[in-house]
């Protein structure tokens, strides 16, 4: 079976491993409906990237499928505001189409919307002026599978987390956003803050500290 | 739990670094310390509730709206980039062209018909020296492990002349493939 891209979004990470399964037969040639299909094969980033950078815009809305979903739910969760994510969502993505010929390395597409999102983000929040957000809208209905107490409580606790993580500093919001739900590395993470994996680590410590601290009472 | 940040590490008031106490609720083992110290316990109830709300948010998936794709493309599209033109003939109503964007375009599609081959970069110039409608192709390309690579790269020339003609009415009078990677199927 071919490995969809769309399930595995960033499964793109260890395609530079040496193959070890090698084709049974790899001098015949295997009927080419059998063979991969470039658009979903596990190198597809760097595939659509040299596209895109060529000017295909087919290839560059491959991309875009694939990614605005993380970098959107990335900017809402940064700032609150659904209308502010699609913009930032947008600029990310058109900055990227500009700026293609700078990436030097195809597969790092990824952490480098990342990058460019979080650094928008950033620069949003620190020309706002201090609000109190709506929570509201952006908590998502909890499951209807669950009992309505259970549903209660998951709400309220959502709730406490974001109250929580809107008392982070930006930075420190960023960091365990990063990690936390869009599951980076360290050194990508590192990478995209401009500073280093210790300092990430740290930065982690501090926020899962401050969290878990305000989360006690939902214990 | 007053904390204090030193250097790098992050300690609760009784000395643990709170990262590790973290990575020991994570795994669901305290050391003796942790399990006597109330400043730990304190800590570790709040790594609980805190891991369970993040799993919460997690799944809490949050989509954008259903037009961004193609409200980003618009955006993109009006900032398409052009390059060369290629002239293709000279008819007596004026010339023909083609975008040798568009000529890359016909040489990608016909390389991925090959089956096992992911066409990436593609440059198609009008060659110095030559008349009319003739190109060189430069075609970097992903090869599947596994397939023949010798024959996949003729079959994949084979393929481009004849689209070339056939698609995009110029003739390929070099075609260059460089093999950049190779993937795997499944990986």
């Amino acid at each position: 079976m071919i490995t969809r891209h769309e399930a595995q979004p960033f499964a793109v990470a260890d395609s530079k491993e040496p193959p070890s399964n090698p084709a049974s037969n790899p001098a015949s040639d295997p009927p080419s409906d059998q063979l991969g299909d470039p658009l979903n094969d596990p190198l597809s980033d760097a595939t659509m990237v040299a596209r895109a950078r060529d000017g295909d815009t087919h290839a560059f809305e491959a991309l875009v499928r694939r990614y605005q979903r993380p970098i959107y739910r990335l900017a809402v969760r940064m700032l609150y505001d659904k209308g502010e994510a699609e913009d930032v969502t947008q600029e990310v993505f058109v900055t990227a189409w500009r700026r293609l010929p700078e990436i030097h390395d195809d597969q790092a597409i990824r952490a480098w919307l990342y990058r460019i999102a979080t650094n928008r983000c950033l620069n949003i929040l620190r020309s706002r002026k201090p609000v109190t957000p709506l929570f509201e809208d952006v908590i998502p209905a909890a499951s209807p599978a669950t009992s309505p107490e259970a549903r209660a409580e998951a709400h309220e606790r959502l709730a406490a987390l974001r109250v929580a993580l809107d008392r982070l500093t930006a930075e420190q919001r960023a960091c365990w956003l990063l990690r936390e739900m869009e599951e980076l590395s360290y050194a990508e993470i590192a990478g995209i803050l401009h500073t280093t994996p210790q300092a990430v680590r740290g930065r982690l410590a501090r926020a899962r500290a401050e969290l878990g601290e305000a989360m006690i009472p939902w214990q | 739990m007053a904390i204090k940040g030193v250097d790098d590490a992050y300690l609760l008031p009784c000395g643990q670094d709170a990262a590790m106490l973290w990575e020991h609720v994570a795994v669901g083992q305290l050391d003796e310390h942790e399990l006597d110290c109330p400043h730990c316990q304190a800590a570790a109830a709040g790594f609980h509730a805190l891991r369970e709300a993040t799993g919460e948010l997690t799944e809490a998936d949050v989509a954008p709206p259903r037009d961004l794709t193609e409200r980003i493309m618009r955006a993109v599209r009006t900032e398409r980039r052009r390059d060369a033109f290629l002239p293709i003939a000279d008819t007596e109503l004026g010339p023909i062209r083609i975008a040798a964007q568009a000529a890359a375009v016909v040489v990608r599609f016909a390389a991925d018909q090959a089956g096992g081959v992911a066409a990436r970069s593609c440059k198609v110039q009008q060659l110095a020296d030559g008349p009319d409608g003739w190109c060189a192709v430069q075609l970097d390309v992903a090869l599947q492990y596994g397939v023949d690579g010798m024959a996949t790269v003729e079959r994949v020339r084979e393929l481009i002349d004849a689209a070339a003609r056939e698609l995009a009415g110029f003739e390929p009078a070099r075609i260059d493939i460089t093999v950049v990677d190779i993937w795997q199927e499944g990986a």
